[in-house]
């Protein structure tokens, strides 16, 4: 269980990483705008929702799409 | 039994899970806010359908009131350094604090604004894997073995940190 909020910030430094190196950067890099900031915006944060808000979609259909991207979602 | 409220980031997970009825071992209601409805798609409707039709779920309208409660968080939670909150958590939040509710979110910044935010201190927030470990965990090889199918049913990655801090390998089983 994290406790400190230091902790929380390394957690969010390690899951980065993680998506940033598992990411299907062709697949990326190939989508149409605003798709493709979109999917590099959720390698970045982690964030779901605004991810989903700034590609125009449902948080699920932008979760299939970040699915097919590669993108581990770590929780 | 306890009610819970869930965000859209929990259930479009959960609800992938091929043992997505065992949470209710653990609930007798999950409580879905409108606005979180609005945000699955045509799959996980059709899921969430199969708990409507055996009582397991309620929606809740959208409440000004709740509006501009999370907003509060979500505005406090920038001015204070804390890690960031969405609304569709905050929502969520706002509604299990004020109705004696637990939150179910992956959404791990959520469990820090409780801990940080006195008001909220009270309010329960568990995601996937705590939810995992309260169901399963009395059992440490049917924990693994839960975790791994969940992992395959959903495509999500458990830090390899917490899972060591529960004392397991994902390499056993």
């Amino acid at each position: 269980m994290m406790s400190t909020l230091k902790e929380y910030f390394e957690f969010e430094k390690e899951a980065r990483s993680i998506r940033r190196k598992m990411a299907d950067w062709k697949f990326i890099n190939d989508q149409p705008e605003p798709i493709r900031t979109a999917l590099i915006v959720f390698v970045e944060t982690g964030d779901l929702w605004v991810s989903a808000k700034l590609a125009g979609m449902k948080m699920e259909e932008f979760n299939e799409l970040r699915i097919k991207a590669k993108i581990p979602m770590v929780i | 039994m306890k009610i819970a409220i869930a965000d859209t980031c929990f259930l479009i997970n959960w609800l992938k899970y091929k043992r997505k009825d065992d949470i209710f071992k653990l609930f007798k209601l999950i409580m879905i806010p409108l606005p979180v409805l609005d945000e699955l798609g045509p799959e996980g409707r059709a899921l969430l359908g199969t708990w409507v039709i055996r009582g397991y779920v309620s929606f809740i309208p959208r409440l000004e009131f709740y509006d501009s409660e999370a907003y509060r968080i979500i505005e406090l939670a920038k001015i204070r350094n804390l890690p960031k909150i969405d609304y569709p958590e905050a929502y969520c939040l706002v509604i299990a604090s004020k109705r004696g509710y637990t939150v179910l979110t992956e959404n791990k910044a959520t469990k820090y604004i409780t801990r940080e935010i006195n008001e909220y201190k009270h309010v329960m927030v568990l995601d996937s894997l705590d939810v995992l470990l309260f169901l399963y965990g009395n059992d440490k090889s049917l924990l693994v073995k839960r975790i791994k199918e969940y992992v395959q049913n959903t495509k999500i990655i458990f830090s390899e940190k917490r899972i060591r801090e529960l004392g397991i390998s994902l390499e056993e089983c």
